[in-house]
């Protein structure tokens, strides 16, 4: 059965991918490069992915048809093969993120395969139920987390000393500016996943307006927290601590009593970044299935656990990993999406001289 | 070792449960098979040091190298 969503539900399914993971260690290396102006970067970063987005849609409205493999073609092969690398590479990332986090954080007795297993089985599970349940369950989520980051600056206005963020222009901020921008641009253009599912969205005519607006939304919700690491922990504490935003939600005192809010915002933090890996365990089925290779969905729960055996077998130690998300997928991201972006264009135009 | 164990019998509990739907696609059959295999193989590396990790590595040590050397730069 075709999983359709609505063009809503696209712009909260983007908004969510964009900033639920780049918001768990991105932050320190961005703060190491460009300092107190590092909450600019993603203004920098803004335009250039919803170029790309236009690009690749350009005035075409019927996506169905570019991506359909009713005919398997070389260029849908390449296509499928090049997403299918992206993917695997983003969810063992992400994947490997998670657990480190909750490791350090809240279980530091757990042995690191038993996270790894228990959390790829939720992953599969979720995965399996398909991307209408994938995407209702971002909907509510997404909703509730991003009203706290609306919030947060309410929340910690007793912390936010605006001396943290200047001065803005100092000797050499547009070039560390642009140096921060190459490593956060791979991090958003994992976006352009999102080409590949515009042709389960309902009304398709609204998807443009629909990725416009997750966009927006994903930059702007990661906008405010690079922001308020800034101004509440300063530019010093921002670049050597591993997970600045923890340090910042921490920081929130209102009154006595209510001090210990970052394990509510961790709970609400957690499903979000859930359904962001499970989407890209979804898409790895459906990529799959694209390449003829299965039909089923029962393929999710061997690949599943594959994966999370290989996040754990890759990464040796937490400082590999870290290597891996701030240098390597800098490039290798960008890489990849510019392949994935050409090899898209090649299709659509195709199609239309078909 | 309690990684293996658990992986183990997660394994056979989904083969046991979707045997029969498994078995009606021989493609899929094909597959499910394998990389639950595969799976099994590449969870006694969590007992037995076999260096995977050298992969990553050897990326961090020449992707990652140039992406320093453009931020550096």
């Amino acid at each position: 059965m075709k999983q359709i969503i609505s063009p809503m539900q696209l712009a909260f399914l983007i908004s969510n991918f964009m900033f639920t993971a780049a918001l768990i260690t991105l932050p320190q290396v961005l703060t190491q490069i460009s300092k107190q102006y590092t909450w600019l970067v993603p203004i920098i970063v803004y335009p250039v992915i919803l170029l790309l987005f236009y690009l690749a849609m350009g005035k075409s409205q019927n996506f169905r048809h570019i991506l359909s493999t009713d005919r398997l073609t070389i260029t849908h092969k390449i296509f499928n093969i090049l997403l299918l690398i992206f993917l695997i590479l983003i969810y063992i990332r992400d994947l490997r993120a998670f657990i480190d986090f909750i490791k350090s954080y809240y279980l530091p007795e757990t042995p690191i395969d038993v996270l790894t297993i228990v959390l790829s089985l939720t992953l599969v599970y979720v995965a399996s139920s398909g991307l209408e349940t994938i995407a209702r369950i971002t909907v509510i989520q997404t909703v509730v987390l991003g009203a706290i980051v609306l919030l947060l600056p309410i929340l910690l206005l007793n912390e936010i000393d605006l001396r943290n963020l200047t001065p803005i222009v100092t000797t050499g901020t547009v070039t560390n500016m642009a140096k921060s921008s190459y490593l956060l641009f791979p991090w958003m253009g994992e976006a352009l996943l999102f080409l590949f599912l515009l042709g389960n969205i309902s009304m398709e005519n609204k998807s443009k307006r629909a990725i416009t607006i997750g966009i927006s939304l994903g930059m702007l919700f990661f906008t405010i927290l690079l922001l308020l690491n800034l101004a509440v922990l300063g530019e010093f504490i921002a670049s050597l601590a591993t997970y600045p935003n923890i340090f910042m939600i921490q920081e929130i005192h209102l009154t006595d009593f209510l001090d210990r809010l970052d394990m509510v915002i961790v709970i609400l933090w957690a499903p979000c970044l859930f359904c962001r890996v499970a989407l890209v365990l979804y898409c790895i089925h459906k990529a799959l299935s694209n390449l003829r290779i299965v039909q089923t969905n029962l393929i999710i729960a061997p690949i599943g656990l594959l994966l999370g055996i290989l996040a754990i077998l890759l990464f040796k130690k937490n400082t590999d990993h870290m290597q891996f998300s701030f240098f390597t997928w800098g490039t290798l991201g960008i890489a990849l999406e510019i392949m994935i972006l050409g090899v898209f264009l090649i299709l659509k135009f195709k199609r239309r001289t078909a | 070792m309690s990684g293996v164990v658990l992986i183990v019998i997660i394994l056979l509990i989904f083969l046991m449960i979707q045997h029969r739907n498994i078995k009606k696609n021989k493609r899929d059959k094909k597959w499910v098979y394998g990389l639950s295999i595969c799976t099994f193989g590449l969870s006694i590396c969590l007992i037995v040091p076999i260096p995977l990790d050298r992969v990553i590595l050897l990326m961090n040590e020449t992707v990652g190298a140039f992406t320093n050397w453009v931020v550096a730069g």
